[in-house]
């Protein structure tokens, strides 16, 4: 098992996707087993690997590498580092949640959980794949069960949405595969290996750099979602069915800036540095206001939810930017805590509209008083969203904006008075909907069940400890970071030296 | 004086051709005298003899700088890639006529023969490293495809198609001759090598002349734009499993044999022609592409999408190199298995009287077909290019031969070409999931023979998908063997 | 009397020329079907010619090529036109536009 984990836990839910296809198709409870049981082993395959994960150094583990189209010098190579290894974790325990929580699904099951599976394979993938080709292989193969899964089982418009989603990535896609390729054909002998392209970045001229950076960086900013490419996600937010919102606000947004650290970090570090200090760490602070000013405009819940994604994936876009080893491990850890947040929010959103069957936030009130568990819950959720002291999401904030204070002092207090905005439209809608005068239609609305609860537990409990101590998560991420962080600036450097020197 | 040679070189180059052509003769003289025609599915199986033993002796008689015949026919590498995928996509052809036919009520069973002949043309363009012998290629498989195209007698368009592809192949035909006689005429010669060798001392303007009426008669047909308009109309018009051989194989054969004669014939004078092909490739993808989005009968889409695949075909014979030449053979056989396979599902859709070919009749195909629906996905997006299919690894190796050879805005065209085609790709996918169905659409079992072309589609879209190594190396190294 | 090379070869690119201006301009079937005949014989013209300038034989072997081809092809173009003309009764071009052309 040690050296092949990786491999198994992308390749099980594959597994399990056909398995699935196999069984009959009226045997829902069947359909329901099989499914979970093929998210369980990467769960425990993601705990052990947690526990024998290297915290001192920043050299890829748990590495298979294996030729695969030697014709094109391909190879089947993964691995996880720092970065990674978070994402793994949070993928493997979002995946297992998420199929739980589509218990209540029930047309076409057996596709359903079918292309579950295979998204939750893809996304696997994306975060181990340290081959570029791999990598594109893979977040294609992500692209079109999500299409289906927003565009079969969504809301009314889930056609407008799921287009949308497909063109919004397509485009980005072909953006990447042509960066990718341009990567490819510049390294001599060539190569899709990320390391040998990173490795050998200083023969990379400027110019080749800053374009090379702009494709990925669109590639990648669709899906973060940097402004302005993120009109798609508040439409697929909205129409996709609950356990797809948390897998997609809760790992595929994380691709995105997962990509810019894995691919355009090392692999581009000149025209990195370029462009972090402008255009970067503009983005981020835009997204971070931005975000908070639309997600306050909003009545509808799960529209409110995905604009608040917007607003805190621009922290984690403002402390990759800042180049500090604060900011950066700030930028890692607010991934993985947005990843928990927003997942706890997203289920939240789920179980009211399973049983009122709409989210006008107007449309509810004093809903405390007939559903306490709920609203306990939801309250544990909107102040981790606040980035309430104690709770996950405090640290990472305050991280990347310590990050950025010696920097940008301007731009981080923009981004600081944010949190006002922020705590403004969650504490607003909390009061709408939980406070005040019950509204009669819901006076009989169950409270939350224990399947829901059981999905919302771990993540609760993740948010919790991580508030009061974050060691666990930046003691994986640390080595790596600061790799990278040197690797970055130290490549950057000699790039700027040649180049200074070509003067005359 | 020409001394007739016939010795095992040449024995070992028409082996393949013979299996395929006796096979054919056979089948014609049983079903011609034999008088029991109950069973529509017999003539298949002696005709897929015919096929697997072509196949059979292909791989096992070829041999790279192999040639016969004063060296203008060859059985080597690329020749054998070329007999490999035209074989396959008239086995796949065949096996989806029977039902088919018997459904369109076509009883004329000298169809599979026919497809035999076809096939074997398209095996002599694949080997001809001579333009007399390319011609006789040509003219072998059309006169067999003119007759496929109209054996649907009782329809008034399998016929209009039937004329149509006559009379411009045969307008074709003049332009290739004459193209074919200046060249004689300028360098003393028909062989590939001795045109080659000539070339450098020839009459520039009476080559130049020469080559431009081979571009017009092989841009025909290939279907290359702006000599395309044909193709729409006899795709549509045709019986289905004659425009999968049409646009597989046809197709195949022709761009084996212009990748042949520019890649090794004319490579002298590559600096001239690759711009008049540049332009040809980027139209041809273009027009392709654009015109499928506004299409709403898929097999007309399916058209112009073939239309726009030619065009990145082209694109690599830009190229001029090996490699180039390699990356051809690899998207035909890529393609082979994801244009057939849809044409196939096409062909499952359709009932007796109605061909079900609109888009509409598309609408909701998931929940009445899923295994067929699903399989429609896959070619769809293969034929978009996305990984981990077929249709994505022999893009890449397009690309890759584009690049290679300098022409860096032909691949970034291909590429925002290939994005466009996402469109009407999807938007098939788009009406088989999210659509209810029009009405209430009987669900009738495809044909065994059928599902077993079905089946052998996907498995080559995924396997060679995934495992696309043996056929790319056998590809570029057959090309590189030429030089 | 000796008629050179050249008076062959532009007679031939005429009939050529004659023979595709009658395909792109001519409505009737069997009338187009000539024209491509005629440019197929401007061919046949300029191999022969070709063949006794080079003082090669090929040319006129190539010449019995192109005459058995084209027989095969006006048998089979024929076989079309008559299935044509019994569904449609006519052998006019313009009146064959089921499909788009």
């Amino acid at each position: 098992m040690p050296t092949n984990v990786l491999t198994w836990m992308i390749f099980l839910p594959l597994v399990g996707a056909i398995v699935v296809l196999c069984l009959p198709r009226n045997a829902a409870n069947l359909i329901r087993g099989t499914a979970t049981f093929f998210t369980i082993p990467p769960l425990i395959m993601a705990v052990w690997l947690y526990q024998h994960f290297d915290r001192a150094t920043s050299d890829m583990q748990f590495v298979t590498k294996i030729p695969w189209i030697p014709s094109f010098n391909i190879q089947y190579f993964i691995g996880v580092d720092g970065i990674s290894i978070t994402m793994v974790l949070l993928t493997a325990l979002l995946s297992f949640i998420c199929i739980i929580a589509s218990f209540g699904i029930e047309k076409a099951m057996k596709a359903y959980f079918a292309l579950f599976l295979l998204l939750d394979a893809a996304m696997m993938g994306v975060f181990c794949a340290l081959d570029f080709f791999l990598f594109f292989v893979f977040w294609e193969v992500m692209l079109l069960p999500m299409y289906f899964l927003i565009g079969i089982w969504g809301g009314p418009r889930r056609e407008y949405a799921a287009i949308k989603f497909f063109l919004y990535t397509m485009v980005g896609s072909v953006l990447m595969l042509v960066a990718m390729l341009a990567l490819y054909f510049y390294a001599e002998p060539h190569t899709f290996d990320l390391l040998e392209l990173a490795s050998r970045s200083g023969s990379y001229s400027t110019g080749f750099q800053r374009i090379a950076w702009i494709g990925l960086f669109i590639g990648f900013a669709i899906k973060i979602p940097a402004f302005p490419f993120h009109t798609w996600l508040p439409d697929a937010h909205v129409e996709a069915p609950t356990a797809i919102s948390v897998i997609l606000a809760g790992v595929l947004l994380k691709m995105g800036t997962y990509g810019i650290l894995r691919i355009n970090y090392p692999i581009l570090p000149a025209a990195t540095l370029d462009f972090a200090f402008y255009l970067l760490i503009a983005l981020g602070t835009w997204n971070i206001v931005y975000g908070a000013l639309c997600a306050m405009a909003q009545t509808d819940f799960k529209k409110l939810i995905a604009y608040s994604s917007i607003s805190h994936m621009g922290y984690v876009m403002f402390g990759m930017a800042t180049m500090t080893s604060e900011g950066i491990n700030g930028a890692v850890l607010q991934m993985f805590n947005h990843g928990t947040v927003t997942a706890m929010l997203f289920l939240l959103v789920g179980v009211i509209y399973d049983r009122a069957h709409h989210r006008e936030i107007n449309g509810f009130g004093g809903l405390a008083g007939i559903m306490p568990f709920y609203t306990g819950w939801t309250a544990l959720a909107f102040f981790a969203a606040m980035g309430l002291p104690g709770l996950s999401a405090f640290i990472s904030e305050v991280l990347v904006l310590l990050g950025g204070w010696r920097s940008y002092p301007a731009l981080t207090i923009v981004s600081a008075s944010a949190v006002v905005l922020t705590a403004g439209y969650m504490l607003w809608t909390m009061q709408r909907i939980y406070l005040g005068k019950a509204n009669e239609k819901y006076v009989g609305l169950p409270d939350i069940n224990g399947r829901e609860i059981f999905t919302l537990v771990p993540l609760g409990i993740i948010v919790v400890v991580l508030g009061v101590y974050p060691r666990p998560v930046l003691d994986l991420i640390n080595a790596s970071l600061v790799h990278l962080n040197q690797v970055v600036a130290g490549k950057a450097q000699v790039a700027l030296a040649t180049a200074g020197n070509m003067v005359p | 004086m020409i001394e007739v040679v016939f010795g095992g070189a040449e024995l070992r180059a028409v082996t393949p051709l013979l299996v395929v052509v006796v096979t054919a003769m056979i089948s014609l003289l049983y079903e011609v005298f034999n008088e029991d025609h109950s069973d529509p599915a017999r003539p298949v199986w002696l005709s897929l003899v015919g096929i697997v033993g072509g196949i059979v002796a292909t791989v096992a008689l070829w041999e790279n700088g192999h040639s016969a015949f004063h060296g203008t026919f060859a059985l080597d590498g690329v020749s054998a890639f070329t007999n490999v995928v035209c074989l396959l996509a008239a086995g796949l052809s065949l096996l989806m006529a029977p039902g088919y036919l018997t459904s369109i009520g076509v009883r004329a069973r000298e169809f599979y023969p026919l497809v035999l002949l076809a096939a074997s043309g398209m095996m002599v363009m694949g080997g001809a490293r001579d333009l007399i012998v390319l011609f006789l290629g040509i003219e072998i498989m059309s006169i067999a495809a003119y007759v496929l195209a109209g054996i649907h007698r009782t329809d008034v368009k399998s016929g209009e198609a039937a004329l149509k592809y006559f009379l411009l192949g045969a307008f074709a035909t003049g332009f290739l001759l004459y193209g074919i006689a200046i060249l004689y005429g300028a360098t003393g010669s028909t062989g590939y090598d001795a045109i080659a060798a000539a070339l450098p001392k020839a009459s520039k303007l009476l080559v130049l002349g020469g080559v431009a009426l081979l571009i017009v008669a092989l841009g025909f047909k290939v279907s290359a734009v702006p000599f395309h308009f044909w193709a729409p109309d006899v795709y549509q018009g045709a019986p289905t499993s004659v425009t999968a051989l049409m646009a597989v194989g046809i197709k195949a054969a022709a761009v084996v044999g212009f990748a042949r004669l520019f890649i090794v014939a004319l490579a002298p004078l590559h600096q001239d022609w690759a711009m008049v092909v540049w332009w040809l490739a980027v139209l041809t993808m273009t027009v392709g592409n654009v015109t499928a989005v506004a299409q709403n009968n898929v097999k007309r889409m399916l058209a112009y999408s073939s239309i726009a695949h030619a065009g990145y075909l082209l694109a690599a014979i830009v190229a001029g190199t090996p490699r180039g030449g390699g990356a051809v053979l690899f998207y035909l056989l890529a393609y082979t298995f994801m244009n057939v396979g849809a044409f196939a599902v096409v062909i499952s859709l359709g009932r007796k009287g109605e061909a079900n070919e609109q888009f509409d009749d598309y609408a909701g195909l998931a929940s009445r077909q899923p295994l067929i629906a699903a399989a429609m996905v896959l070619f769809m997006l293969s034929l978009t290019g996305i990984p981990p299919l077929v249709g994505f690894v022999g893009k890449l190796y397009l690309i890759e031969a584009i690049v290679q050879a300098g022409y860096i805005w032909l691949a970034v065209i291909m590429v925002l070409n290939s994005a466009i085609s996402a469109y009407y790709y999807l938007r098939l996918i788009f009406e088989m999931y999210m659509r209810d169905p029009a009405g209430p659409a009987s669900a009738m079992e495809p044909a065994p023979l059928l599902i077993a072309c079905l089946l052998l589609a996907t498995v080559g879209t995924i396997f060679f998908g995934i495992f696309p190594d043996a056929p790319l190396d056998f590809a570029r190294n057959s090309f590189l063997a030429l030089r | 009397m000796n008629v050179p090379v050249e008076n062959y070869l532009v007679l031939a690119a005429l009939i050529f020329a004659i023979g595709c201006a009658g395909v792109l301009t001519r409505r009737n079937f069997i009338v187009i079907l000539m024209s491509v005949e005629l440019m197929l014989n401007a061919v046949n013209l300029t191999f022969v010619a070709l063949s006794r300038q080079l003082v090669s034989m090929d040319g006129q072997m190539i010449v019995f090529f192109v005459m058995t081809v084209a027989a095969a092809e006006v048998a089979v173009g024929l076989a079309i036109f008559l299935a044509i003309y019994s569904q449609r009764r006519t052998v006019n071009a313009d009146e064959i536009s089921l499909l788009r052309w």
